[in-house]
């Protein structure tokens, strides 16, 4: 949809991830509108392991169809209405991949998706250096804590969707209570006012056709 | 230089604004960096992108204040550190002056958004300080243990959040029930008493 006030020119606007050095994995929170479809690109080399998963925070049947391709646009994965997942390939080609979230499916729902994308592994703390020798016990214990505290990291963020899932959830719950209650109420009052008044008109029209058959 | 986390983003109008949202705690750092490319039909290849090609980044708190609103150049950097926990929102879009992107052109954008300790650059600070390979991990780890600390304290925050809209909806749905069932026994009584009233007036009864 175009926002801005320059008319005549139509740019796309490729957005993409670029491989740096090592590795990389990248985290993105974005709002998906309805009737929308969002891509991705990712520059890949051959034989890396990687990660996509994405989980929708918010918006109706919290739901999203995902599709992941290769450079050639072979279809790698592809799922509809799915609430959250997690799929592990290794990239069998170089190239720049796509994935892509639609919402196409909504017709007045905007959905906001988040999606964690990793690619190799971490780089390593010191980069210029060659590991010769094997890492010390002291250093083995660090690195494994590092995995484990990157775990709980990752646990934490998946916690933290739920819970903005279940918060906004909530959120609207108790906007539809109070409008809900406030329009039964009225209609309620509308209801038993416009019954009296019917039933005194049905009353009005007997009485006048008596009285005229009567005399 | 440094890890490199970088981030993907669609094809979107020129004028098109595109927002990312970030759900952070108080007090972390985030830093972001894009670099702009442009399609050349000639090569059929991005190239980096001419000047005057900018973008605009409007970085808006959870209270939707604007705390950065910036024009960059083609290759831009911006840091911004949180002071209210919550869902913050970045948004760029391209602003050119000049008439560099013809119709049907292609430009893409690299984005890089770093959180928290993934701001910090290890290598820099072991040589600033002057640490030692143990030294630099244990410093790695206090980190990680120090962001996980500070969402935690946001996790707390956010579910008295929560907790407070379901006991606000309890209240309503109560107050609500008993309201409704009050107003359907009153009508129903105004109601029986106008209709013998007025019978009573017809002569009827």
């Amino acid at each position: 949809r175009l926002l801005g006030l320059i008319p005549e020119v139509l740019v796309q606007v490729l957005w993409a991830h670029l491989l740096c050095g090592w590795a990389f994995g990248s985290e993105l929170t974005f709002e998906l509108p309805d009737n929308a479809k969002q891509c991705f690109y990712e520059d890949i080399t051959i034989g890396t392991k990687c990660t996509l998963e994405f989980q929708v925070v918010t918006g109706g049947h919290y739901d999203v169809d995902c599709r992941l391709e290769d450079a050639d646009g072979t279809v790698l994965y592809k799922e509809m209405k799915k609430q959250y997942d997690s799929f592990t390939f290794t990239a069998a080609k170089n190239g720049t991949y796509k994935f892509c979230f639609s919402n196409e499916f909504s017709t007045f729902t905007h959905k906001t998706v988040y999606f964690d994308f990793q690619v190799g592994e971490d780089p390593p703390l010191f980069p210029n250096e060659n590991r010769v020798t094997a890492l010390t016990q002291m250093e083995s214990a660090c690195v494994s804590i590092h995995e484990a505290l990157k775990s709980v990291i990752d646990y934490q963020t998946h916690f933290r969707l739920r819970e903005a899932q279940g918060r906004s959830r909530a959120e609207d719950l108790n906007t539809r209570v109070a409008f809900w209650s406030i329009g039964e109420a009225f209609i309620l009052l509308v209801v038993s006012v416009s019954q009296v008044v019917l039933l005194r008109s049905f009353f009005s029209d007997r009485k006048t056709t008596t009285t005229r058959v009567g005399s | 230089l440094h890890s490199c986390v970088f981030k993907n983003v669609s094809s979107i109008s020129k004028t098109e604004k595109k927002c990312f949202i970030e759900e952070i705690p108080d007090e972390t750092m985030v830093i972001g960096k894009y670099r702009t490319q442009l399609w050349d039909k000639q090569t059929g290849s991005f190239l980096p992108a001419t000047p005057g090609l900018g973008m605009h980044v409007e970085i808006k708190d959870p209270d939707t204040k604007i705390i950065l609103s910036r024009q960059y150049g083609s290759d831009g950097r911006f840091t911004f550190t949180s002071h209210t926990p919550g869902e913050h929102q970045i948004c760029l879009h391209s602003n050119s002056t000049k008439m560099a992107l013809f119709a049907g052109g292609k430009l893409r954008v690299h984005l890089d958004i770093q959180v928290g300790e993934h701001t910090n650059n290890y290598p820099e600070i072991a040589a600033k300080d002057k640490l030692t390979e143990l030294q630099l991990r244990a410093r790695q780890l206090l980190d990680q243990v120090e962001q996980i600390q500070k969402e935690q304290n946001y996790q707390r925050y956010r579910e008295e959040r929560f907790r407070m809209t379901s006991e606000s909806t309890n209240q309503r749905v109560l107050w609500w029930s008993i309201a409704q069932t009050v107003i359907l026994i009153i009508t129903g009584i105004w109601q029986m008493k106008h209709l013998k009233s007025f019978f009573e007036a017809k002569k009827l009864v």
